[in-house]
C-alpha cells in the first residue's frame, strides 16, 4: 500500500504497487482504534489518539449500548475489571498488569477471553 | 466463506494497538487483501467503538475530566458517608457525577457495592478508580440506570489497605429524573 485515494476530500480507497505494477482498491476502510501502526493512518495524517481518533473519523458505535451495558454485567468480575481498565481508562496491558499484579500475558488472555465473550453476547449468544 | 487464518487474539491485540510494528503492518496489509479476515475485523471493531464509547458505572477524575472537554453536560455531587444527598438529572445534562468522599489516602485498592435494598439488584464492582490524595470516588450516573437500577441506590465503599478490607461507609443518593 502506497497512497489513500481521494475523492470529495473523503478517503475512498488505497493504491498499491507489485511485480505487476500499481493497482487500486477502492473500500472504506478503517483504522484500528488506536492505529498506533498503521500505514492508513499515517498516509492519512490522523494523530496516534484512540479516543480523538473514534471523532475524527466519525466512527459511531454499531452496538446497542443496553445491550453492550447488560453483557459487561454477565462478565467474571476480573474480566470486567480488566475491560474497564483497557477502554475507560485507556491502560495498556502491562499498565494493567501492574494494577492487578498479574502478569502482563495473564491480561492479555482475560482481555481476549473478555472480548470474546461480549462479541457472542452483543450478537445476540449469551455472556 | 472460508474461515478468517487470523486468531481473534490477534485481532484483538492490532485493535487495541498491542502487536508490535511489523506484525502489526503485515496483518494491515493482509486485512486489505482478504475479505474474510477483514469482514472478522470490523466485526471486532463494532465492539471495541462500542467500548471505547462506554461510560462505567465509576469513572476516573482523568475520564471525568476528558468527558468535560468532549462537551459533555456533568453535574457534581459531593456526597458525604451516612448523609442522603439529592441530585436531580435535567433534561439538558448527560451525566450525573456523584462524588463520594472519605479518607483513601492508604487505600491500594477500592471496591464498590451498588444496591437498593428490596428491589432485587446489586452490582459489585472490584478496582474502581479513585483519587487517593481528594479522598473521592466517581460514580458516572447514566439516564438509562433509571430503568437498569430502579430505587435509589446505596453505594457501599469498601477500601483494602495493607491486605484488610474496611468499609469506608455507606452513601445514599435520591435521584429526581426530569
Amino acid at each position: 500500500m502506497q497512497r489513500l485515494l481521494t475523492q470529495d476530500r473523503a478517503i475512498r480507497g488505497v493504491r498499491y504497487r507489485d511485480p505487476d505494477g500499481w493497482h487500486e482498491v477502492r473500500a472504506a476502510l478503517t483504522v484500528t482504534a488506536g492505529g498506533r501502526f498503521s500505514r492508513v493512518r499515517k498516509l492519512a495524517g490522523l494523530p496516534h489518539n484512540p479516543n480523538r481518533l473514534i471523532d475524527q473519523i466519525e466512527c459511531r458505535p454499531r452496538v446497542d449500548r443496553i445491550r453492550l451495558e447488560g453483557c459487561l454485567g454477565g462478565l467474571e468480575p476480573r474480566e470486567r475489571v480488566v475491560v474497564t481498565m483497557t477502554f475507560a481508562e485507556d491502560r495498556t496491558a502491562e499498565e494493567i498488569s501492574e494494577a492487578l499484579s498479574l502478569t502482563a500475558g495473564n491480561v492479555r488472555v482475560i482481555r481476549h477471553r473478555a472480548l470474546a465473550r461480549l462479541r457472542s453476547c452483543v450478537e445476540g449468544g449469551e455472556a | 466463506m472460508t474461515t478468517c487464518r487470523v486468531s481473534f487474539e490477534t485481532l484483538a491485540r492490532w485493535w487495541l494497538d498491542d502487536l508490535p510494528e511489523a506484525e502489526s503492518a503485515a496483518l494491515e496489509e493482509h486485512l486489505f487483501a482478504c475479505d474474510t479476515c477483514s469482514a472478522a475485523s470490523e466485526r471486532l471493531g463494532d465492539l471495541v467503538s462500542g467500548l471505547r464509547a462506554w461510560i462505567p458505572p465509576v469513572i476516573s477524575h482523568a475520564h471525568r475530566d476528558r468527558l468535560a472537554r468532549e462537551g459533555k453536560r456533568i453535574r457534581l455531587t459531593p456526597v458525604d458517608a451516612g448523609a442522603d444527598a439529592g441530585a436531580r438529572f435535567d433534561r439538558d445534562l448527560d451525566l450525573l457525577v456523584h462524588v463520594l468522599r472519605g479518607d483513601l489516602s492508604r487505600a491500594a485498592r477500592v471496591d464498590l457495592e451498588i444496591g437498593r435494598p428490596g428491589m432485587g439488584w446489586r452490582v459489585v464492582l472490584e478496582h474502581v478508580p479513585f483519587d487517593r490524595k481528594a479522598g473521592e470516588v466517581l460514580i458516572a450516573c447514566q439516564r438509562h440506570y433509571r430503568d437498569m437500577f430502579p430505587g435509589d441506590p446505596v453505594f457501599k465503599v469498601i477500601v483494602v489497605e495493607q491486605g484488610e478490607r474496611r468499609p469506608l461507609g455507606e452513601y445514599l443518593v435520591i435521584h429526581e429524573w426530569m
